[in-house]
């Protein structure tokens, strides 16, 4: 795209041409002039124009939208003014009139893109809405809550769950501030076919959507002194939770969560790192097996509830090419109440398993039938990265004075860098890659990188000569891309032997429980991409690269397990699935 | 075993940085990129990254052009700030890498500097002075603090520190209390950084940016204190706001119409005493109120900034055009003359004691001692102050004292804590709890407030009035043991109060001390002797602890004899030799 000349607030600069003048200035980022245009319904990619009413500018003279003006050769842009000023407020007056302002009781306080510009626009009392004439919130869901009275209409949810995740769970009729949002079922969210990705609350701007708080749950467990609290930490969380401390976006801050973890009181501070592992040596085994064997192919990985969940529902007839693995964290919850109990002489009724996930789905995984691999469920409570946050900041544990090199406790709390891409698109094949070929060609890979299913691309394929047969391979993000790709596969106009799919585009880095960005940040940067990069540094980091070279999980099957796919692997580490 | 966990909250690293502000974090993330292994620990007693002198000032950063000769921007500084008083070999040092820590800041700090069309620093030369500035973007030190959480930088916010801990006389640590709920922090390290500012005090507007407990806690430590007696920082600002009338200087008028710049300060266009004592007689002969003509043609206003700079262009911040905006608002409401080009001015007296005595690479006489930033700009004497350099000192004294600090923790050991002097301090810090007196902090800040500003106590010396306000001091230091507190804050003022009378005694000691005149922009001038004295005082005076925990005064030559610049007739000591061998 080609560069012309535009004149900001009397100063000429060069933007990108053939884009909105909203997305050409916020894109050109002037850190030091004041040259700025609000919005609040625009967010790339999902809602790509702002009819807020706050996203206008001055252009030649004329107050326009400047999400829907397009930049020309030597236009004149005033971004402030005291007509804007008006304009604006007057657009937020309006929305605040449907936003129920209950700003101290919302888990969105501080993150909330309303919020923000209400400070910026000078509104100080403006009432909370009546409550008689508040309606009632949704929490039919196990995983999320929607609060219809806090909804400002953008309808980023509505286009994130249709265009991106092709579920549509949640359906608008009407127009402007009178449409009417609500799930496409009648009796909520939980008896729609939705998948708990999270999508939607990763987009929402304001409270209307969060994930069920279960803070609570860990509080309590953790001040009970009959009960022997197990934590583990999904790769994702490190590549995210520093940003809810005002860290930049795609520091890794596994050791600060290791150290925070153990001031919250928890008795034994895993990495789902080591989980992760364990899938590649099941998943690894399973794949070998059914090539050699010549079972189901496609096989389909299976770490992804959202997936899981949409396969359930929306491809009944495939149930069979998926992973029969369970997730990581399901798998190591098991091994901690098996092994671990066993280990450390504590009967595994009084062991509480939480998982820390970027991921609101996992909250739904547990509950699901055969995630119960010792008798007890796997995993007691998922909390998401944003949950932990606030569980630190409840109890007061200072994230900025943690150790950033602590380590998490052995021996769960030993992955490689393989365990820990997991959390980016093409990470699990990756991993699976490394320990796949190895097995397969029984020689040591030179180069353990497979950078081809690297990336944010929403479908990226790949194929791979091993010992002369032709592996190939596609890692998928987006449940939209999936059903893209899984319908030419149904047509047989695909054909793979191993796929990876992630619900949320990106991967588990953009999850539904990771931190939330501001829309014109989420412009400028790439936020998924940055936190992926954070994994694959650490990855890169990391002395042992490849899965089945963890000497934990060789020490589990040595002392346990035996071998990868044996009686008792399967008891604990595997999982059936049921269409719906 | 007496276990120091069971008296307060104990946190452990290799480098303790105290002091969140623009040094502090420089210090921090440099010793971390010297050691990417080591443990560093900022405590701050606000916000670290939102606290310090940089966040409420500076626009600029002093820098070199390429085409400027070091040796002759010494020469510059040496005659003409606070002649011969230098360290010239840190000087020189100083000035010859100021433009490459501006560099560092733009690359591993993201700071954002005024830039020429092809992306390298834009540099504007300054009418006076032999050197460049820089424009630089304000909310550098919040991306400092991102920086330094990114590297591994471990912070501690809102505990505020009151004493270095130290093992045979080798600092081992620090101790302070959280400001929200009093608890006790105990900080154990093997190398400690005072980046804690000075001891600032300001007439107008009664801002305080430093109280002076870096200092205090750095003097009871062992480190030595020197030239505290150019504490004094004139200026004269537009009424009623504390914004100096930078350019303005040789535009002073008085009500006759006088310009007054013209006839106490010919040819000086910067502020000088001489000006100030000008200003002082002309409103005492009745032709006051003062004020700034700004009418007259723009190239007489030839230090509003540097050369060729404007707003929009190297000028960065939209704060601080806006904060211009607001002045000019508030100037005008103060005034009572016809707002515009005329504001009324005023003389802003501070205080501002940067005295901690370093080496080259900002080390304490204490082992295991640093003091970067502000707290050693007097101290260090290099004396390379040019107005408005508060950022590039930051930058320059943390890099060096990052780097040594990160060479001494690989190898030191971390020395015990001796737990007696843990207990000692912490009765210390918590005695003025429930004291069942009534006095508080707050009447000392009013005293020294009301009492010790007069332009005769600050500006032109004399014994009688220095004797006066080492006779309030005296009042004043009776007065702290009796002070009391019931909170964390006041607590903290208790202490803060104490190390300010501190430093204002050191400093009008030292100043009855020296019998001469001299400097510039930070002078020390005494009625009964106006003249420099080059004879008797190309001397620094020092102080160390005494053994009865007092100020103990020394003096101390200026090693002239090691550096190129002297003043005309300086005979080199007996007992020494020209020991500076290179170019003159």
């Amino acid at each position: 795209m080609g560069k012309i000349t535009i004149n900001v607030n009397t100063l000429d600069i060069e933007v990108e041409s053939g884009v909105s003048v909203f997305e050409a200035i916020t894109k050109r980022q002037f850190p030091y002039l004041d040259m700025k245009i609000p919005s609040i319904y625009y967010l790339k990619g999902v809602v790509d124009v702002d009819d807020s009413g706050v996203c206008i500018a001055e252009v030649d003279g004329e107050i326009v939208n400047a999400s829907r003006v397009r930049v020309k050769e030597g236009m004149k842009v005033v971004t402030k003014s005291p007509a804007l000023y008006e304009a604006r407020r007057e657009a937020l007056k309006k929305i605040l009139k449907i936003h129920n302002r209950d700003c101290n009781g919302c888990v969105r306080c501080n993150s909330c893109e309303l919020q923000e510009l209400f400070h910026e626009y000078d509104f100080t009392d403006e009432p909370q809405l009546p409550k008689e004439n508040l309606e009632e919130i949704d929490l039919s869901s196990k995983v999320l809550v929607r609060d219809n009275n806090k909804c400002i209409r953008c309808k980023r949810c509505i286009n994130v769950c249709a265009k991106m995740q092709a579920v549509s769970a949640i359906a608008c009729t009407g127009e402007g501030l009178d449409a009417v949002i609500a799930p496409a079922s009648p009796a909520g969210l939980a008896a729609a076919s939705c998948v708990n990705c999270g999508q939607c609350v990763a987009v929402c701007p304001v409270g209307a959507l969060s994930e069920k708080d279960q803070t609570d749950l860990v509080r309590e467990a953790l001040d009970d002194p009959s009960k022997y609290v197990v934590v583990q930490v999904a790769p994702a969380v490190r590549a995210a939770l520093g940003e809810n401390f005002e860290f930049n976006i795609g520091v890794d801050v596994e050791g600060r969560i290791a150290d925070a973890l153990r001031h919250l009181g928890f008795d034994k501070v895993f990495d789902t790192k080591f989980g992760a592992d364990l899938t590649i040596m099941e998943e690894a085994n399973e794949l070998l097996e059914r090539i050699q064997n010549d079972g189901v192919l496609p096989m389909i990985t299976s770490c992804c509830p959202g997936w899981i969940k949409y396969a359930e529902h929306f491809y009944p007839d495939m149930l069979e090419n998926i992973s029969t693995c369970k997730s990581p964290h399901q798998m190591q919850g098991a091994i901690i109440k098996s092994y671990i109990a066993e280990k450390e002489g504590i009967a595994k009724e009084n062991i509480v398993t939480v998982s820390v996930m970027p991921c609101t789905a996992k909250k739904f995984e547990r509950l699901r039938d055969d995630e119960n691999g010792a008798g007890v469920p796997d995993v007691d409570i998922v909390i998401t990265t944003n949950e932990l946050e606030r569980l630190i900041k409840d109890r007061e544990v200072r994230f900025e004075a943690m150790h950033h090199k602590a380590k998490f406790d052995e021996p769960l709390g030993f992955g490689t860098g393989a365990g820990v891409i997991f959390g980016a698109t093409g990470g699990v094949m990756e991993a699976a890659l490394r320990t796949a070929v190895e097995k397969l060609t029984g020689e040591e890979l030179e180069n353990p990188e497979f950078t081809e299913v690297r990336g944010m691309k929403g479908i990226k394929e790949a194929s791979y000569d091993v010992n002369g047969t032709t592996v190939r391979v596609a890692a998928v993000s987006g449940l939209a891309n999936a059903n893209q790709l899984l319908t030419k596969v149904k047509a047989g106009e695909a054909d793979y032997q191993f796929i990876e799919i992630m619900a949320c585009p990106g991967g588990c880095v953009n999850g539904g429980g990771q931190p939330h960005q501001p829309a014109q940040t989420r412009l400028v940067t790439n936020v998924p991409a940055e936190r992926a990069s954070a994994l694959y540094r650490n990855d890169d980091n990391a002395q042992i690269r490849k899965s089945h070279e963890n000497p934990s999980v060789q020490a589990l099957y040595d002392d346990y397990l035996g071998v990868p796919g044996s009686e008792r692997a399967h008891e604990l580490l595997h999982t059936t699935y049921r269409p719906r | 075993m007496n276990n120091i966990n069971e008296l307060g909250k104990v946190y452990e690293s290799d480098v303790l940085v105290i002091g969140g502000g623009f040094a502090g974090l420089v210090t921090a993330i440099k010793a971390i990129q010297e050691g990417p292994d080591l443990d560093v620990l900022i405590v701050e007693k606000g916000f670290t990254g939102f606290s310090g002198q940089s966040t409420k000032a500076g626009n600029g950063i002093v820098a070199h052009l390429p085409d400027q000769d070091v040796m002759e921007s010494t020469e510059w500084m040496v005659k003409n700030q606070t002649p011969y008083l230098n360290d010239q070999e840190l000087l020189y040092d100083y000035l010859s890498t100021n433009t490459d820590s501006v560099q560092w800041l733009r690359d591993y700090a993201g700071a954002q500097v005024s830039e020429n069309p092809d992306g390298s620093m834009k540099m504007w030369r300054h009418p006076e002075s032999k050197l460049a500035g820089i424009g630089i973007e304000l909310r550098t030190i919040e991306k400092l603090r991102k920086t330094a959480l990114g590297l591994g930088v471990r912070m501690v916010d809102q505990v505020n520190i009151f004493e270095v801990l130290t093992n045979n006389g080798t600092a081992c640590g620090a101790v302070g209390f959280d400001m929200n709920e009093g608890e006790f922090h105990i900080f154990h390290a093997k190398a400690v950084a005072m980046a804690t500012h000075g001891c600032q005090f300001k007439k107008l507007g009664r801002e305080f940016m430093g109280y002076g407990t870096g200092i205090g806690a750095a003097f009871r430590a062992g480190a030595h204190i020197r030239n505290i007696e150019f504490s004094t920082q004139i200026e004269i600002v537009f009424k009623g706001t504390n914004v100096p009338v930078y350019g303005g200087y040789n535009l002073i008028f008085n009500q006759e119409g006088t310009n007054i710049s013209k006839i106490y300060a010919p040819n000086a266009p910067e502020i000088s005493v001489p000006l100030l004592k000008g200003m002082v007689k002309e409103v005492r002969e009745g032709r006051g109120p003062l004020y700034v003509d700004l009418r007259v043609p723009d190239d007489t206003l030839i230090s509003i900034g540097w050369e060729g700079m404007q707003i929009g262009d190297g000028r960065l911040m939209p704060d601080k055009i806006e904060w211009e905006e607001y002045v000019a608002e508030k100037a005008n409401k103060y005034s009572t003359m016809e707002y515009g080009m005329t504001p009324e001015i005023t003389i802003d007296t501070r205080l501002q004691a940067e005295p901690v005595k370093t080496n080259h690479q900002f080390k304490t006489d204490v082992e295991g001692l640093w003091a970067p930033g502000k707290i050693s700009y007097q101290g260090s004497a290099y004396f390379g102050w040019h107005r408005g350099d508060g950022v590039g000192n930051a930058v320059q004294t943390g890099i060096r004292a990052g780097k040594d600090m990160a060479e001494f923790a690989k190898s030191a050991p971390l020395l015990p804590m001796d737990y007696d002097q843990v207990v000692k301090y912490k009765e210390k810090i918590y005695a003025p709890l429930n004291r069942p007196t009534n006095h508080k902090p707050n009447d000392i800040f009013d005293w020294i407030e009301r009492y010790g500003f007069g332009t005769d106590k600050l500006i032109v010396k004399s014994e009688a009035s220095i004797k006066e306000v080492l006779n309030d001091v005296k009042e004043m230091k009776k007065i702290i043991p009796e002070l009391t507190a019931d909170d964390p804050h006041t607590l903290a003022k208790c202490h803060e109060a104490a190390d300010s009378v501190l430093s204002l005694e050191m400093i009008f000691r030292a100043a009855l001390e020296r019998k001469e005149s001299r400097g510039v922009f930070y002078p020390h001038y005494r009625e009964e002797y106006p003249e420099r004295d080059d004879k008797n005082w190309l001397k620094w005076i020092n102080f160390k602890m005494g053994e009865d925990g007092e100020p103990e005064m020394y003096l101390e030559d200026v090693p002239l004899w090691k550096y190129p610049f002297r003043p005309d007739g300086y005979e080199i000591p007996e007992g020494h030799v020209d020991e500076y061998y290179g170019e003159k």
